[in-house]
């Protein structure tokens, strides 16, 4: 898409200057999130030796790749999913149950998890026909639906039921590390690729208007469905990666409503639409849930709730787009 | 404005000399509950002709124009482009072959600047237009890098206009461009609507209240009343008619 804009401001000539500091501040723009996500993977690829606690990196690792998740489907094309731990589940899911009871290995149990999340994301697309909180309801009930899918004693054969899942035979703590840091990886750079591309841009015209993006050609269905298997895959991949971290788990681990709405927090409070946003929030959220709410639960929950009013009345487009003004004003 | 060249193949590629059926609505009627908005509506545009939609409101004018571009479905009767049958295609593939609109109340892609609101619908449009081109002609070359949300209520009407040429349609629907401008406005935009009527050889099927807005762009109406073609013909005898004046002023 640069290349294209370029050619095209070649073609009228007297038009060039001003266009090309619109370009290269949209290249810088583009530089900074790239290297927002190199360093994301820096910090974490040697985040063992300056922080002994694997499972908070872990942790932390999983909530921005979920964070970021919801980025996708709420930033980019307007659909909050109140159900989005399904797809984690799902990914968890797929990852145990191929290598417990299919006893593939743990990096194609890995591309198991992601198809598994993809084929229920796909399973349940048809409720993008609906809009707002209906649709927020029921992926919140698709969610409900799956966990007791997974959980029920008919499915004891299969998932292990109530009962939950090990993955002993394939447990690795440097490998299953490791990959959740390519993951965070992957699911980083697919946000910054969606938004640098035209295929980000006409996720956002459709936000925008479904009636004027569908006249300006976009198969509005296939692209948001798309983008809605993409949010779904991150998931998956963030649960399957979870899964071969702790190893065992139960239905209510991996399908947790709390899940769906840390990430949703996250993503809001870091500002959605933006490569850094969901980063910034996880970091500082899950900071403050880590040194205040295992201690003291009580003042946690009030912390969240005075933050999230204060999110919701001041500061709508997360703390991202505070720092975009504040960068803005100085800049000018 | 318009580069010599680009004027002079207007006029070889005129709107006379090659006038071939584009548009073909035959006998489509349109239901919204019990409710008829249209009734055995029947209407035909030659390419690169311009033709007024006027009537009162409720009439079903608006609902006409959805019904071409894929947003509202027909319940009885079809819509020819090119002499092919495109009912009930989605909208989408309507802007690929070569149809497109304007809104009554544009709705730019907000979080996009006015350059990105061109350039998505250039690119999905399939139109190979140029977008400092579309820009330039629709004036809105100097606000290219602003966010489309700042735009004044006429900056909005030229940017859907905008977004529309990019897909480089042979017909394009407007829908009442001229409602809430000012004078001066309704003069330009009036003007760019001919000019890139002319230029391209674009069909134009014009919704419009404004008479005065009308009469600039075209000479030929056809007049909806309750859902019914009332009248077909040029606007100087439409406006001589005594049932369009009824209708128009309550008898």
């Amino acid at each position: 898409m640069l290349r294209d804009d370029e050619t095209l401001v070649g073609e009228i000539p007297g038009t060039a200057s001003k266009d090309r500091v619109t370009q290269l501040f949209r290249n810088r723009s583009f530089v900074g999130d790239a290297a927002v996500a190199l360093v994301l993977i820096g910090v974490f690829a040697f985040g063992r030796s300056f922080e002994a606690n694997t499972l908070l990196l872990v942790n932390l690792m999983v909530y921005m790749i979920l964070a970021q998740g919801i980025n996708v489907s709420y930033g980019f094309t307007g659909y909050l999913p109140f159900g989005f731990v399904g797809f984690f589940g799902a990914g968890a899911y797929g990852m145990a149950v191929s290598t417990s009871k299919f006893h593939v290995g743990a990096y194609p149990g890995l591309v198991a998890g992601v198809v598994v999340s993809v084929v229920v994301a796909l399973i349940l697309s048809p409720l993008l026909r609906l809009r707002g909180s209906y649709f927020a309801i029921a992926s919140l009930a698709a969610a409900e639906a799956l966990v007791l899918l997974v959980s029920n004693p008919s499915a004891q054969g299969i998932t292990n039921g109530a009962y939950g899942a090990n993955l002993s035979s394939v447990f690795n703590p440097g490998a299953s590390y490791v990959s959740t840091v390519v993951a965070l990886g992957l699911v980083t750079a697919a946000v910054v690729w969606l938004k640098h591309s035209p295929f980000g841009l006409a996720l956002r015209a459709i936000k925008a208007d479904r009636s004027s993006a569908a006249m300006s050609g976009i198969n509005v269905v296939r692209v948001r469905t798309f983008a809605w298997v993409i949010s779904a895959a991150m998931a998956g991949l963030g649960g399957a990666c979870y899964a071969w971290v702790i190893s065992v788990f139960y239905p209510g681990d991996v399908f947790s409503l709390t899940t769906s709405v840390f990430a949703i927090i996250f993503a809001l409070f870091g500002g959605i639409g933006t490569v850094v946003g969901p980063i910034v929030g996880t970091v500082v959220l899950y900071g403050i849930y880590n040194a205040i709410g295992i201690t003291v639960p009580q003042y946690f929950q009030l912390i969240y709730g005075l933050l999230i009013v204060v999110i919701v009345l001041f500061v709508p487009r997360g703390l991202a787009s505070l720092g975009a003004s504040v960068f803005g004003r100085m800049s000018r | 404005m318009i580069p010599q060249e680009q004027s002079s193949t207007a006029v070889a590629a005129g709107p006379a000399s090659t006038a071939v059926r584009l548009l073909e609505v035959r006998s489509v009627s349109v239901m919204f509950g019990t409710f008829m908005a249209l009734d055995d509506v029947s209407v035909n545009l030659d390419g690169g002709r311009a033709l007024g939609l006027v009537g009162p409101n409720g009439s079903g004018k608006t609902t006409l124009i959805n019904v071409v571009t894929g947003l509202v479905a027909a319940k009885r009767g079809k819509v020819l482009f090119d002499r092919e049958d495109v009912s009930g295609r989605a909208p989408h593939r309507l802007a690929h072959l070569g149809i497109n609109r304007t809104f009554q109340i544009p709705k730019p892609f907000t979080g996009l600047t006015v350059r990105q609101n061109v350039e998505v619908a250039a690119r999905y449009g399939k139109g190979r237009r140029s977008v400092e081109e579309i820009l330039a002609l629709t004036r809105l070359d100097r606000v290219g890098s602003r966010s489309s949300e700042e735009l004044t209520a006429a900056e909005q009407k030229k940017l859907d206009l905008a977004r529309a040429l990019s897909t480089a349609p042979r017909l394009l629907c407007v829908d009442e461009l001229g409602a809430g401008l000012s004078v001066s406005e309704l003069d330009e935009v009036a003007l760019m609507l001919r000019d890139v009527s002319e230029r391209w050889g674009i069909a134009l099927l014009v919704v419009e209240h404004l008479m005065g807005f009308l009469e600039r762009v075209t000479e030929d109406v056809v007049v909806l009343n309750a859902g019914q073609v009332i009248f077909e013909g040029s606007l100087v005898d439409a406006l001589r008619q005594p049932n369009v004046i009824q209708v128009f002023l309550g008898g």
